[in-house]
């Protein structure tokens, strides 16, 4: 089993709440390979972050299994080998870019051992070197966000989860993250899965699209994106590019349209 | 040439400072004009700052007292409450079973407190350093108890990915976070300090700002009423001014700067 | 849920049924279960070790002594009640008043902020004397006393209130013409209720409280004049009746306010 290999096995989770139970996710079943990059699309409310949160041992699946590299997701946090982004960057505001990099360093101690990454070195990949004492309410959100790409990678994980990281910025800066993204991602060769309600963001980014249904959470569909790797700026003006924006649209509005269409989905 | 920009934090703190200014000369004239003679009830300002500094040694021997109840039951207080505030949020359940008895004993007149704690412990200092720390108690708490609360959920939640333990997390995480807070409540607290341990010397007391108080009072000396007024609100400012100082130590530029709150 | 601690594994909403229910029980009962508990423990150390009266009578001590002081007790109780009443209206109305004007003209607000916060560093023990001395003894400076602890808070917190609608709220209804009657009684009093009630939570019980702090000093009628008096005659169980009395009178004050505000706050929900 190669590390950084992702399994969903009839993966369901209920959330029980005084109002009822809420079923938030309902039997996905998918594998995420080593070193791919995989994209969850859906409306909002779906459920997608829901499962990207079981993948990082935030939340438990009420039913099914999920392993990483065949070991539960909780084996591998309490090994720290799972990175993830938030969509607020969630730095502590008293420490400055560097220190708060260093933080999992910090709190890995001397389990971190040699392969933590070194921290001028992921200055330097992130695009931040010029700033390594700043402190989080000098930077723009955008720069935020690349401390909190730093600060998942530090410990060099095996695993990036990234919850909508982009989703709180325009989308210029949205765009030229998701380009530096692709960069870092290259550089690092890690396996990433990431939650987006951006069709462009996910067809960018991704070597596979899971498309998920209203809640709950269904795969509803898979697109394979085929388009060369490195990744180009320029790529998102091409008809292939548009092509895979169209059927990806097509498998994520479906359920919609034909609810309008007065069809059942 | 160009004009000096004064920022409007500092033009905001010369109006005030004007404006003090301009009260205190109003009172200047009024008391010298409307109630003339040698024992006003309200005597200018400039009788009082010569007053105190005639009278300079007397005031010392009585502020030192006070003083010292003051600061050692602020000192008590305070410790006792942050340590109280991370007990409770550490466990909630003692906090539910805790909070009925906090409210009772935060709702004590302190005039009912003093004569139970004077029978209890005699005129010493024991029963002013007890209403001290009562009174820097409460606000600390409260400002400990939100501080320690104020982490983000997605900041614990990233500290659990990271598989950091309790303690790490209650270092690097919600104590900073809880700094500005509680902050904020000894910044209430230093000044009710110094008010407890003053009226506490009211009952059975024989020196002290307090007792000394009610003797002026009982002996009709106004100069020495007020001058011990005076330096009542003199020392709680400058307790007010001096975690204002410490805070700037601890927490410094590190902050984002506050808006300006009244 | 937002307040649960991600600490120990796994979200609460895993784990519903009977063990919830129990803890929702303790946590709503264990505080006035505490508090009953800490009396009988009172009750039965102060037998049980024979404790002097003086020091710590026993709360059965407190009520067999009713006969005799009750009378006393009441008297006393009702000068402070009024003295306190009076000062709690006064000095909260006073205040309104005054929040309002800072709140319309900055040059007001400019002016008197500054003394406003120079007269609360001064603390009440500083300027109960002086009041008495300008005022004289008697009921009047009670009243002042504790008209002026009302003042400060309410200033503060409904000024604030006054403040406290929204601008994108106050841009609504200024594209629709709303005249400042209609403004203030649709949009900002509702804001400020809250504020003002936080107000006036914390100075019922001061008012109370302020009345024996002055009584203390100036007057000769009253809880805090009988505490003194009581405490100089070695009259120790009624010194410790005035504290239960005076401790229950602020808490009811206090939950009379909460009981007001639950119902006018909810009301508008």
């Amino acid at each position: 089993m190669d590390s950084g290999e992702i399994r969903l096995i009839g993966v369901s989770k209920t959330f029980s709440s005084p109002s009822g139970d809420v079923r938030a996710v309902d039997h996905v079943n998918c594998s995420i390979n080593k070193g791919e990059f995989v994209a969850l699309i859906g409306p909002s409310g779906c459920g997608k972050s829901t499962v990207l949160r079981m993948l990082g041992d935030l939340e438990h699946p009420t039913a099914g299994a999920v392993t990483i590299a065949g070991s539960p997701p909780a084996d591998l946090r309490r090994q720290r080998r799972i990175g993830m982004v938030f969509q607020d960057a969630n730095l502590l505001p008293w420490r400055t870019v560097r220190e708060n990099i260093a933080l999992p360093l910090e709190i890995a101690g001397n389990s971190a051992g040699t392969s933590a990454r070194d921290i001028d070195d992921l200055l330097a990949l992130v695009g931040l070197s010029d700033f390594p004492n700043a402190l989080p309410w000098q930077l723009s959100g955008g720069m935020r966000q690349r401390v909190a790409i730093a600060r998942a990678l530090v410990l060099n994980p095996d695993v990036l989860l990234l919850d909508e990281p982009f989703g709180a910025l325009d989308e210029i800066t949205r765009n030229r993250l998701n380009i530096d993204l692709l960069k870092i991602w290259t550089e690092v060769g890690i396996t990433a899965v990431l939650v987006t309600h951006s069709l462009a963001e996910a067809v960018m980014m991704s070597d596979r699209i899971f498309v998920m249904s209203p809640r709950p959470a269904r795969i509803t569909a898979v697109v394979p994106v085929d388009l060369p790797r490195p990744r180009t700026a320029g790529m998102q003006r091409s008809p292939e590019f548009f092509d895979i924006v169209a059927r990806t649209g097509e498998a994520l509005y479906s359920p919609f349209e034909s609810d309008a269409d007065g069809e059942a989905a | 040439m160009a004009a000096i920009a004064i920022n409007p934090k500092t033009s905001g703190r010369l109006r005030s400072l004007t404006a003090v200014l301009l009260v205190l000369a109003v009172w200047e004239l009024a008391a010298r004009l409307f109630a003339p003679g040698p024992t006003p009830i309200i005597p200018p300002p400039t009788i009082l700052v010569t007053y105190v500094a005639d009278h300079l040694g007397l005031l010392a021997v009585v502020v030192r007292p006070t003083l010292i109840e003051a600061v050692s039951g602020f000192c008590i207080g305070a410790a006792f409450s942050i340590v109280m505030a991370a007990i409770f949020v550490r466990y909630r359940g003692v906090e539910a079973a805790l909070s009925n008895t906090l409210v009772l004993i935060h709702s004590l007149p302190m005039l009912a407190i003093i004569p139970l704690l004077v029978i209890w412990f005699g005129i010493g200092y024991t029963p002013k350093i007890v209403v001290a720390a009562l009174a820097t108690f409460f606000p600390v708490l409260n400002g400990a108890l939100r501080g320690l609360r104020s982490a983000d959920r997605s900041t614990l939640e990233l500290m659990h990915l990271l598989n950091a333990t309790g303690m790490q997390t209650l270092l690097k995480v919600r104590i900073p976070s809880s700094l500005p807070y509680i902050f904020a409540g000894l910044k209430i607290a230093a000044p009710q300090a110094v008010l407890g341990a003053t009226v506490a010397e009211w009952i059975g007391s024989r020196e002290g700002l307090g007792s000394q108080i009610l003797m002026a009072l009982l002996n009709y000396d106004v100069p020495l009423l007020w001058a011990c007024m005076v330096l009542c609100a003199v020392m709680a400012a400058l307790g007010f001014c001096i975690i204002v100082a410490i805070e700037y130590l601890v927490i410094g530029r590190r902050a984002e700067p506050l808006k300006a709150e009244d | 849920m937002s307040t649960m601690d991600i600490v120990p594994v796994g979200p609460a909403g895993d784990r519903p049924g009977s063990g919830a229910r129990l803890r929702e029980f303790l946590f709503r009962f264990a505080s006035p279960l505490v508090v009953l508990s800490l009396l009988a423990i009172w009750q039965l150390i102060a037998m049980a070790f024979a404790i002097p009266v003086y020091i710590l009578p026993q709360p059965v001590n407190l009520i067999t002594a009713l006969p005799a002081t009750g009378r006393t007790l009441f008297n006393g109780w009702a000068v402070t009640m009024m003295e306190a009443s009076a000062g709690f209206i006064i000095g909260n109305v006073f205040s309104i008043a005054v929040a309002f004007l800072v709140t319309v003209s900055s040059t007001a607000r400019a002016g008197i902020m500054p003394v406003a916060l120079a007269i609360k560093s001064v603390p009440m023990v500083a300027i109960t004397p002086l009041i008495t001395l300008s005022v004289g003894f008697g009921h009047a400076t009670v009243v002042t006393v504790a008209a002026l602890v009302c003042f400060f808070p309410t200033l503060v917190n409904v000024s604030r209130g006054l403040k406290a609608a929204p601008r994108g709220a106050m841009d609504l209804f200024h594209i629709i013409d709303a005249n400042p009657v209609q403004t203030f009684w649709k949009l900002r009093l509702p804001y400020a209720l809250p504020y003002l009630f936080t107000a006036l939570r914390i100075t019922a019980p001061a008012a109370f409280g302020g009345a024996m702090l002055a009584e203390y000093v100036a007057s000769n009628a009253g809880l805090g004049y009988l505490i003194q008096d009581g405490y100089s005659r070695f009259q120790f169980i009624l010194v410790w009746q005035i504290v239960v009395l005076a401790t229950v009178t602020t808490l009811t004050a206090f939950s009379i306010v909460v009981w007001f505000e639950k119902r006018v706050v909810d009301s508008k929900r």
